[in-house]
């Protein structure tokens, strides 16, 4: 049985995972602390999946950049694409956290999604 | 104006403290030097916050928004683009003066919650010698050029140290475009957490150099190569290095609490933690009614923690207590907030935040109180950048003594 | 034996066989090879001699050193080509600026070209400060006699520049408890050249410095000053800017032409310029600009200082300028004024000047190895001083000549031409009154009299300093302009008003640093660390300027250059 170390990064916990492939196929994960760690690992060695974090420009002068995430995670190697595409945006609305900037991302089954309160406060 | 309590600080720990106090029924103010609140979250646009508090993963932009939209509902005042300039002892409380594009301002509270942050060690105060050009930015300000201002500093990088913003930088950088050479680090081992080794330079093929720094900068205009070097134990540079050509260094090698009001109100700060000595309620041992929290009062690695010491100094700043604090007896930690416990108003639970000198598989957390030990907690793979938290229910009269061993 | 002839001799004695000495119009010139630049170096300073020659030109080409051309500005183009003045002024340094001031005050058309993106960025930006009493320096040079004019004339500049000045006063400690016995003689020597002095007690040090580690008492020289010498330079030049003087910076001088004699043009990199007098104030570079000029009899032998800076809080540790007392010998080696421990007029500590000889002139590099040797020499003055104290450190190259003496003089040779050159410390102290001589030399030539400029302004206003106003006036302030209430430069409590003030003032500046020398935003104890992004947003929005463009210290240095979207990626 071949083992292989991992680092969860679900939570900042970091759990280094030793995880085996048993005969069935079927896996073995130790050093976990809780069951989110099995899943990462399968993920990771299935098909490993992250979130993207980034900003898009704007057009606002005291918000010349916002921040973004995608609301689901999707496969490593999208990520690049997903970062060249938004730099390729200009936001033109003032959002609040959690309002949706575009939908459906590439195709890839996620949501871009404003991160930051960029309405103006009134004084 | 006259208030309950004044937050200097409108990052998280300042907006945690100034609820907290408010839910208590305590009038608060809250000033923050910046244009906005939230402190230096706005520019910290990854995931990873709040896992703790919150139970999901936020950016930090979104953890800071829930902390301002709790201080806009439960109406606290703050002034923002405000600077304190002095703060003194006034008859039961304190003189808090500021300026401001309005002009200046004085306003007395009772209590006082310092929330000033930290600030970055300087790629100076590392020894790094050669040329001053363009191009050689810590990386909070490398992170507020990207994040906030959407420049580029740099198109070839060279990251120095492994402290988690700096390897933060390593992915953003690399996301915007952007050549990450290598991440060099001169202690054995990593100061970040393991899973942003994993998730920011492992996965976009960065490699991490141990034990090795950078001592020279060249190019006169904007940098153009720096000289890496091999470190001894003793962290000194060994034999010649070798050039690495780049366009940007950014230099990541640690934080430093940001004390100057604390040090102007008489306080001494601790030379472990580079802040004041705090009882469990983050009060000051030496002043009555002074508080601190965040990263003012020690470097956290999590911003949940934050969150959390400062809810217990707001809690607290609403409440009068005879004071008792015996200072906490320490062996094994490099360090352990809060350094004295009052015995007088020990609560439900006492939380202890401490670090590890060392890396230890296995290591054991004792707690005596009066001479007895009172409780035990095991803790696996401590590592001295991962803060280690540890909350306990007991009494005690006269002595606490905290242990921190290898458990073999 | 002609002079020559006799350094000839010596030379060979001490076995430089490719060395040749011959005589060059008064001075003695040194050619031939060496096999390092240490050697080259050390045949220079056999060959001086202040009584038997006007000086030394080493020309010596050492095999183990290719000397790096000198800093150019990246612009090149002719907006300067047919300009006619009746001065120019070769240097933005502290000379040069207080030769520009001072020329204005005469019914004459001056302008001074500057190589640099800003004026102050050389010698005149990297050194201590201080305004000496010159105690140490040897009776019957140039060196002395300036000094002890140059100090008595700071008090009235600060009043009229608005520059502070403070004369905290230097303590010379003695290193052995015998060396108070010279104090008479110590006493005697100020007296001859107008320098008070008065003992210090043990005890008495103890005042000064709260824990010194050399403790045997010493003397204090209470004229001993210290001034921002950057700030100073640039209140010259903006007092000589606001009086007429045209400042050109990014303008390198490369050459000129000579007709009978006289100096007929300058060429720059921005054209060639028509000037009656040309006045050399080009500090490492003056020799180069004396040998264009036709008159060289000094070589520049640069000397690297490297001094440390120390976080305000460390001040009370040591409350003037601290220094040991060296018994001075012959000129040669180990030349610094003696150092140690200054008090800037910022309240920041200084640790230094180190000297050492070093081949390149524009090398601003530090090591690690000067940084220690500072801080050790330190050591024993005051051993409270921690390393941890340092917030940063830099290094700057003296203009040394062979001679270790200014050269202030009217040209025997080339008669439109004079020489300020071959200033290093005490620089910033003489400077004043080096301007005055040389400022009248060049108007006698213009005008062949001393004609005044009868709407000369001495005065200048300087940027509103927040921190230091009383609430009154800064409320005032703020009421007038809300820029002056916000604060950038969290460290130092520089407020956006004076940023913006820094980029209105008579030089134009667009420049990170710039702004920094000028209001200290980013001098403080996080290095620019949080302010830095501020400060390159104001100077784009003030400017008019795209952020991107905004550089550190002129062009080809932008911080931040690359605009995040669209572009690159």
């Amino acid at each position: 049985m071949n083992e292989i170390k991992l680092t969860c990064i679900v939570c900042p916990n970091g759990c280094e995972l030793i995880v085996g492939k048993k005969e069935d196929g079927s896996l073995e994960v130790a050093g976990n602390l809780c069951p989110k760690g099995v899943k990462f690992a399968a993920d990771e060695l299935e098909r490993p999946v992250r979130t993207f974090t980034g900003t898009a420009v704007t057009v606002f002068e005291d918000f010349p950049v916002a921040p973004v995430k995608i609301n689901r995670e999707v496969p490593r190697e999208q990520i690049p694409s997903v970062a060249r595409y938004v730099n390729t945006l200009t936001l033109t609305k003032r959002y609040a956290p959690g309002d949706i900037v575009e939908e459906n991302v590439l195709g890839l089954g996620a949501d871009l999604v404003a991160t930051a309160d960029m309405r103006l406060e009134e004084s | 104006m006259n208030y309950g309590v004044i937050v200097i600080g409108g990052g998280p720990a300042g907006l945690k403290a100034a609820c907290s106090a408010a839910e208590k029924g305590l009038k608060v103010l809250i000033i923050e030097r910046e244009a906005r609140l939230g402190g230096i979250l706005k520019q910290c646009v990854h995931d990873g916050f709040g896992v703790i508090r919150f139970g999901e993963k936020l950016t930090g932009p979104e953890y800071a928004y829930r902390d301002v939209s709790e201080v806009k509902r439960l109406g606290i005042e703050y002034l923002t683009g405000t600077f304190v300039t002095d703060i003194y002892a006034k008859e039961g409380g304190y003189v808090v003066e500021t300026t401001s594009a309005k002009g200046l301002r004085s306003d007395f509270s009772e209590k006082i919650v310092l929330a000033t942050g930290c600030r970055e060690r300087t790629p100076r105060q590392v020894n790094i010698h050669g040329t001053r050009p363009a191009g050689v930015l810590t990386a909070g300000a490398c992170q507020n050029f990207v994040n906030l201002k959407g420049l580029l500093p740099g198109k070839r990088v060279v990251i120095l140290g492994s402290g988690d913003i700096g390897l933060i930088m390593a992915r953003r950088l690399t996301l915007e475009g952007a050549k990450v050479i290598g991440v060099y680090e001169a202690k054995p081992s990593p100061s970040g957490l393991q899973r942003n080794i994993r998730q920011c330079l492992d996965d976009f093929g960065i490699p991490l150099h141990l034990q090795t720094t950078v001592t020279d900068v060249y190019g006169q205009k904007r940098v153009e190569a720096v000289r890496v070097s091999r470190v001894d134990e003793a962290m000194n540079p060994v034999g010649e290095g070798e050039i690495v050509e780049c366009d940007l260094l950014v230099v990541s090698v640690g934080l430093i609490p940001e004390n100057e009001l604390a040090e102007k109100l008489g306080l001494t700060l601790d030379p472990a933690t580079k802040g004041i000595a705090v009882d469990q309620y983050m009060m000051s041992a030496e002043k009555e009614g002074v508080y601190a929290v965040g990263n003012a009062l020690h470097v956290h690695d999590l911003v949940d923690y934050v969150s959390e010491g400062a809810a217990l100094a707001g809690e607290d700043a609403a409440r009068d207590r005879k004071r008792n604090p015996v200072k906490v007896d320490v062996s094994g930690p490099a360090y352990v907030v809060p350094q004295y416990i009052d015995v007088s108003a020990i609560g439900e639970k006492t939380v202890f935040y401490l670090r590890s000198p060392r890396e230890m598989a296995r290591a054991k957390l004792m707690l005596y109180a009066d001479g007895e030990l009172v409780a035990e907690k095991r803790f696996r793979n401590v590592k001295p950048p991962e803060m280690i938290r540890a909350s306990f229910k007991f009494t005690a009269e006269d002595s606490v003594t905290l242990r921190l061993e290898e458990d073999v | 034996m002609t002079y020559a002839e006799k350094v000839s001799k010596i030379l060979a004695k001490k076995g430089y066989v490719g060395v040749r000495a011959e005589d060059f119009g008064g001075a003695v010139r040194l050619s031939g090879e060496t096999d390092s630049w240490e050697a080259a170096l050390e045949a220079g300073r056999l060959a001086v001699n202040k009584k038997r020659s006007r000086g030394v030109v080493n020309d010596i080409v050492p095999r183990d050193f290719i000397p790096e051309p000198a800093r150019m500005p990246g612009i090149t183009d002719k907006s300067l080509d047919g300009f006619e003045t009746d001065v120019l002024v070769i240097g933005g340094g502290i000379v040069g600026a207080a030769i520009a001031r001072e020329l204005t005050r005469y019914a004459v058309k001056v302008a001074v070209v500057e190589k640099e993106y800003d004026v102050a960025t050389a010698q005149s930006a990297r050194n201590d400060g201080m305004i000496h009493a010159g105690i140490d320096l040897k009776p019957d040079c140039k060196k002395v006699k300036y000094n002890v004019r140059g100090n008595k004339m700071y008090d009235a500049l600060s009043q009229e520049l608005d520059v502070p000045i403070e004369r905290p006063g230097q303590l010379v400690l003695y290193t052995a408890r015998w060396q108070k016995y010279l104090f008479p003689f110590i006493r005697l020597r100020g007296a001859r050249n107008g320098i008070p002095v008065y003992p210090v007690s043990p005890e008495g040090v103890k005042e000064y410095v709260r824990e010194p580690g050399l403790n045997y008492g010493g003397f204090m020289c209470p004229s001993a000053g210290v001034v921002s010498p950057y700030l100073m330079t640039i209140a010259l030049m903006e007092n000589a800017a606001h009086n007429g003087a045209k400042i050109f910076v990014d303008t390198a001088v490369t050459g000129m032409e000579l007709k009978e004699g006289k100096i007929v043009s300058v060429d720059t990199n921005r054209g060639t310029i028509y000037p009656k007098v040309v006045i050399n104030a080009a500090g490492v570079f003056s020799d180069k600009i004396a040998e264009m000029a036709g008159d060289r009899h000094f070589t520049i032998h640069p000397r690297r200082g490297v001094e440390a800076v120390l976080d305000k809080k460390a001040y009370p540790k040591a409350k003037c300028v601290v220094g040991k007392f060296v018994i001075s010998g012959s000129s040669g080696s180990g030349h610094t004024k003696g150092g140690g421990v200054i008090v800037t007029i910022d309240r920041n500590l200084l640790l230094g000047p180190s000297a050492r000889e070093c081949a390149e002139r524009e090398n601003e590099a530090t090591t690690r190895e000067e940084l220690d040797e500072v801080f050790e020499k330190q050591s024993r003055l005051a051993p409270e001083v921690k390393r941890s104290d340092i917030i940063t450190y830099f290094a700057g190259t003296r203009a040394a000549t062979y001679e270790e003496d200014f050269v202030v003089e009217k040209s025997e040779v080339t008669s439109n031409f004079i020489q300020a050159a071959g200033i290093q410390s005490p620089g910033v102290t003489a400077a004043p009154a080096i301007a005055e001589d040389a400022a009248r030399w060049a108007v006698r030539e213009v005008l062949g009299e001393l004609r005044k400029n009868p709407s000369f302004d001495p005065y200048r206003k300087g940027i509103p300093v927040v921190r230091e106003m009383d609430k009154e006036a800064r409320a005032k302030l703020i009421a007038e302009n809300p820029d002056f209430g916000e604060i950038v430069c969290r460290c130092e409590e520089i407020s956006k008003g004076e940023i913006i003030a820094a980029l209105r003032t008579p030089l134009k500046v667009d420049s990170v640093d710039a702004v920094k020398r000028r209001v200290r935003a980013g001098m403080g104890r996080c290095q620019g660390g949080f302010c830095q992004p501020s400060v390159v947003k104001i100077i784009s929005e003030e400017l008019g300027i795209p952020p991107e463009k905004v550089g550190k210290k002129g062009a080809g240095s932008e911080v931040a250059p690359y605009p995040k979207k669209g572009g690159g990626v």
